[in-house]
């Protein structure tokens, strides 16, 4: 009976400190279906192998995560994180009652197994929490994780294998008190250099990643400068003719030629008037956007849809001050929006992408709208993983675009299509709301 | 009836403006009055504030006072938020979106095409008279939900199905044609039609959309092909609607 409920509380530990670690809730039937799988391996398993009875059961955590998440390598990084916990803990509980209470090793399996046990849950949580933090940190980095996850999952499952190897030699020299304590000190220092280790490379990495992106806004700022200048030296042109222009007028009028000056009206000063309309003024209002990074992107994205020769346009009436979400991840979104747009543009008869930055009372909304070939799929196809309108390997744009909004407590994202036009509303809130539903007839 | 605002600060264009929609609504003999003509954007909010109005306005977006037609057009959406509003601009190209978001402005008419104006003021008015007489005797039925500054609509026809976000109190609702994501509890949804039904803890589906469902799959497939997922608990009540 004691066996089973320690058992029990030890499987505990381990299902729930997974959820703790990926910051995220699993159903309850999951969480159960994970509890008693792993309880059942255990007690099946533990007279026949022992301790090693753990990585059976880790197989079957990492099964059970990979079902939920759909990713190996996070499966197998959340699933093992736990156990070198439990092991650490396990380790530093014994040692602490053996420095402490004066407990020996053979004492804390007979009388006190359940409190031992209970305190190794408590700890292993603890570290949990502490272990989401760091972890959180870097998921929420995705191209970091995505570089560097494989490196991790490398690091931890060594880490566990070192351990459990160990901790088979202890279990061959029937686990003695000294060995029990060598043990712990080397797993504690082992650990605690591991979590240093780690904290320093997660720190090295992301002032690379935010330099590189420094880096990119730097270029982008920079193409936008130029535009600005042949906005620029257009006007000065304009400014020299016109003076000639007003001349060549003067001159016809004090004639009287009202037929040249007709003709040289319509050759000369219409096409001016059309350039007042060319590409370079559609971006004019991108000076009301007061935060770089965003008018970096929108810069450098609706230029390149110029060359593409779309009509660009974009409206920022009231200045931006602010967007209450990291600017990283509001640069990928836009990014996302705005290659999507482009993308399905070129391949309209009259291409246009239209894009708006607009203030409201508690929000600032992003709309982003481009015409669409009249055969565009389903909408909800349009979002799935791997789906795109040009062939596999693509198509990652959209499915992500959702993933981050998804993942955000204050961005709201609206998709339609409606009359010919694919409208994509990005809305930013100030603070998290909630309000009512209501129904009209 | 629907009260018809002018806000246009240059007094030769704002008689002529309001020339043709008087002129209009005599001719048409619609249930329709002029009630403001001004150049003044205070005088158009004294009247709201003191009235309980359905109106159509017509606002020039370049006043000349600190505030923009826009800023006005969003301060008549506090007083007046089923009215219709038109902007007259010079600068037809850059700044219809955020009409349209901003203020849910139903149209702008452009000064640049001289002779086109009178014939958009008769389209506007039409439109604004239509969507009045269709609210007040209307049988269609739009699903509608106010999220933060945002008033979202959509048929009752479209809606596929409504399903939770990983974030709290975030909704997503799949229709035909539109992914919108407000923030509201699927319990209130459920109680909002007799169309809808929970079939999941996670979703809520619209009955009269369901092409069918895949009982040992937990799935339910919609008209448009799109799958809605199903729980065991939920799947016999959804046996019992498919059945009839």
């Amino acid at each position: 009976m004691i066996t089973f409920i320690a058992s029990l509380i030890q499987m505990a530990t381990f299902c729930f400190s997974i959820p703790i670690l990926m910051k995220r809730r699993i159903g309850l039937g999951l969480s159960l279906i994970m509890l008693a799988g792993s309880l059942t391996i255990g007690l099946a398993l533990l007279p026949l192998m022992g301790a090693m009875s753990s990585l059976v059961i880790l197989v079957f955590l990492i099964g059970c995560v990979y079902y939920m998440s759909r990713r190996w390598l996070l499966s197998i990084i959340v699933a093992v994180i736990p156990m070198i916990l439990v092991v650490v803990s396990d380790y530093v509980i014994a040692l602490f009652a053996q420095q402490v209470f004066d407990l020996s090793n053979a004492d804390m399996q007979d009388k006190y197994l359940v409190s031992g046990v209970t305190g190794i849950m408590l700890l292993t949580f603890a570290l949990s929490y502490l272990g989401r933090y760091l972890f959180g940190t870097m998921r929420d980095h995705e191209p970091f994780f995505r570089r560097y996850g494989a490196l991790l999952t490398a690091m931890v499952i060594i880490t566990l294998l070192i351990f459990y190897l160990n901790i088979w030699i202890g279990q061959q020299q029937g686990f003695s008190n000294e060995n029990i304590r060598a043990n712990s000190i080397l797993f504690l220092f082992y650990f605690i250099l591991l979590v240093v280790v780690c904290v320093v490379l997660i720190r090295i990495m992301m002032k690379e990643t935010n330099l590189q992106n420094k880096q990119v806004q730097y270029e982008r700022l920079t193409e936008y400068t130029e535009n600005l200048e042949q906005l620029y030296m257009d006007m000065q042109k304009f400014r020299h003719d016109y003076i000639n222009i007003l001349l060549t007028m003067s001159e016809y009028i004090r004639s009287g030629d009202m037929e040249r000056l007709e003709r040289y009206f319509n050759d000369r000063i219409m096409p001016i008037s059309q350039g007042m309309q060319s590409n370079n003024y559609k971006l004019g209002t991108l000076h009301n956007v007061k935060l770089q990074e965003l008018k970096g992107i929108l810069s450098s994205k609706l230029i390149k849809a110029q060359e593409l020769k779309i009509d660009a346009v974009i409206e920022v009436v009231e200045p931006i001050e602010q967007v209450s979400m990291d600017s990283v991840q509001l640069c990928r979104c836009v990014g996302i929006l705005l290659d999507n747009a482009i993308e399905e543009a070129v391949h309209c008869e009259t291409p246009s992408v239209r894009v708006a930055v607009i203030k409201r009372d508690q929000s600032v909304l992003i709309a982003v709208t481009n015409s669409c070939r009249s055969d565009t799929p389903e909408l909800y196809r349009i979002f799935e993983r791997g789906f795109s309108t040009k062939g596999t390997n693509r198509g990652l744009g959209l499915s992500n675009l959702k993933e981050i909004v998804a993942k955000s407590e204050s961005t709201t994202l609206d998709t339609q299509i409606l009359n010919g036009e694919f409208i994509q509303l990005l809305e930013v809130y100030g603070s998290p709301v909630t309000t009512k539903s209501r129904m009209t007839g | 009836m629907l009260e018809v605002f002018i806000c246009e600060d240059d007094p030769q264009q704002r008689s002529q403006i309001t020339k043709y929609v008087s002129d209009y609504i005599m001719i048409e003999n619609l249930d329709m009055k002029i009630v403001v003509s001004t150049g003044n954007s205070e005088d158009v909010i004294d009247y709201l504030r003191n009235n309980q109005v359905t109106g159509l306005y017509f606002l020039d977006v370049d006043l000349k006072e600190d505030k923009s037609g826009i800023a006005l057009g969003a301060e008549i959406r506090q007083y007046d938020n089923q009215g219709a509003i038109v902007f007259i601009t010079t600068h037809s190209e850059l700044t219809y979106l955020t009409f349209t978001y901003k203020v849910e402005a139903m149209d702008y008419i452009t000064k640049d095409k001289f002779t086109d104006i009178q014939k958009r003021i008769i389209d506007c008015i039409d439109t604004a008279n239509q969507r009045y007489l269709m609210n007040k005797h209307s049988n269609r039925k739009v699903f509608q939900t106010k999220s933060g500054d945002k008033m979202i609509g959509v048929d009752y026809s479209d809606i596929l199905f409504f399903e939770t976000s990983s974030q709290l109190h975030k909704i997503i609702l799949h229709a035909t044609n539109r992914q919108v994501e407000f923030y509201g509890k699927l319990k209130d949804i459920l109680e909002m039609d007799s169309r809808f039904y929970r079939c999941h803890n996670s979703y809520v589906v619209n009955k009269d959309n369901i092409a069918e469902v895949d009982m040992s799959k937990r799935e339910i497939r919609m008209t448009n092909g799109q799958i809605c997922y199903a729980s065991s608990r939920f799947l016999k009540g959804l046996k019992d609607i498919v059945q009839h």
